[in-house]
């Protein structure tokens, strides 16, 4: 019987510097702690899930330009991290020159989905971390995840980014007759001695209440550090709340699946 | 003036699969497969040979092909032109046809005019021979009232005139 496929998982906010990188590391350092194998993909061309995994520094002769435009195997492009059962798909720079080569292929939306499968037999969880932009890439990645998280900062700006998220992903089901699977939205770094946390949560919670989700990641100082130091939030602070609350937000997430 | 979240919420909503409608439409991995195959041969194909040089099949039949659409659409058009001609003088006949059955039923008409006229020309006739024979007719009708008087009186005398003789205006009067 063939391995079941990777569940996908892509973390996704137009909106810049909402906690998608922190959160998804974290995420997937959880997922690898518990056993199980996770590749980690980063999107973004500032590659800092590729620092927050300690790999920024280190020379990739190949990147998802080759995989995505040149149709090489995404197997020869994964890399190792601190963590045995958890690897990366690195990124860099050169990944902010991808679109234009891609906007001419066909089934330009579908070519992560494509280069995913060689390795989806592999891993058990896939964590995409992609970038605050709305581009073919973003697009590619809507398309290959089975489960989007979106964390939302707990202020106006944030909730009216969220609007526009939502209406897109809408349009897009809409435009390729392709349905998404779960949207969960989550507050990120929750502060719940401030009114305007308090009221967009509230507003998150009327509004959008069926993909809301219980769990709330409070602010803190230990995500950011474990992120500036290139090294797991359970390896350098297991016992902290923040811990706590992504233990929680991955239970959430995949239920008893876990 | 503080922005409310109320006017800020998205109008529509992704279904998400909950909500996917088992359609025949819905884009299948096989159907992405299928078109990635095709996709690949065709690179295949380019990649392999320079294009029209070492093909001088394709050359052939691609120059072929348009012969054979060339002559297809000349014939077309001369078919289309006979089959036109032979539409007009149909249309034609049946024109000459129309202008013959005209010319009998105008030269049937004048035949009817001309019985009319006879016919009227002898109603009249016989409308003039009547009054005259009215006229015959009612002349000898005042005649016999007339005459008999004038023959009796002249004629024979009263003492010889025999009560059969006698006409009956006179045996009348003589009763009275």
């Amino acid at each position: 019987m063939a391995p079941a496929r990777a569940k996908k998982h892509l973390f996704l906010n137009y909106k810049g510097g909402t906690g998608k990188t922190s959160v998804s590391t974290a995420y997937g350092y959880y997922l690898a702690g518990k056993g199980k194998r996770v590749l980690m993909v980063d999107l973004d061309a500032q590659a800092h899930l590729t620092a927050c995994l300690n790999e920024e520094s280190v020379y990739h002769e190949k990147s998802l330009y080759s995989v995505i435009v040149k149709g090489e195997d995404i197997r020869n492009i994964i890399v190792d991290t601190s963590l045995p059962n958890l690897k990366l798909v690195p990124s860099s720079i050169a990944l902010s020159s991808l679109e234009l080569p891609l906007f001419r292929m066909p089934l330009r939306e579908f070519r992560l989905r494509k280069a995913l499968k060689n390795a989806e037999r592999e891993y058990d969880y896939i964590i995409i971390d992609s970038a605050p932009s709305i581009g073919l890439m973003s697009l590619n990645a809507i398309l290959a995840s089975d489960e989007i998280l979106v964390p939302l900062l707990a202020d106006f700006l944030s909730f009216h980014g969220l609007k526009i998220l939502l209406e897109t992903l809408a349009s897009i089901e809409k435009d390729f007759s392709y349905y998404l699977g779960r949207i969960h939205i989550f507050l990120n770094r929750y502060n719940p001695d401030y009114a305007i946390c308090r009221e967009c949560e509230e507003a998150v919670r009327r509004f959008y209440p069926e993909n809301l989700l219980k769990t709330v990641v409070r602010e803190s100082q230990e995500i950011m550090n474990a992120s500036s130091e290139g090294k797991s939030l359970f390896e350098l602070y297991p016992d902290s709340k923040v811990a706590e609350d992504i233990k929680n937000l991955v239970h959430e997430v995949n239920g008893g699946e876990l | 003036m503080k922005k409310k979240f109320e006017d800020n919420v998205a109008s529509q909503m992704p279904k998400t699969k909950s909500e996917e409608p088992t359609l025949p439409w819905k884009i299948d991995e096989s159907d992405l497969a299928k078109i990635d195959s095709e996709s690949q041969d065709y690179k295949d194909l380019a990649q392999g040979a320079p294009p029209l040089k070492t093909r001088p099949v394709f050359l052939i039949a691609l120059v072929l092909a348009i012969f054979a659409a060339a002559l297809f659409m000349v014939a077309s058009i001369a078919i289309e032109n006979d089959r036109i001609k032979i539409g007009i003088s149909e249309k034609e006949k049946e024109a000459a046809i129309l202008q013959v059955n005209l010319d009998k039923a105008a030269a049937e008409k004048t035949t009817l005019e001309h019985n009319a006229s006879q016919l009227e020309k002898r109603v009249n006739d016989l409308s003039a021979q009547k009054e005259l024979f009215t006229a015959v007719l009612e002349s000898l009708t005042k005649k016999e009232d007339v005459i008999p008087a004038e023959t009796t009186s002249s004629q024979v005398p009263p003492s010889e005139i025999l009560p059969s003789q006698v006409p009956p205006s006179e045996k009348q009067e003589k009763r009275e």
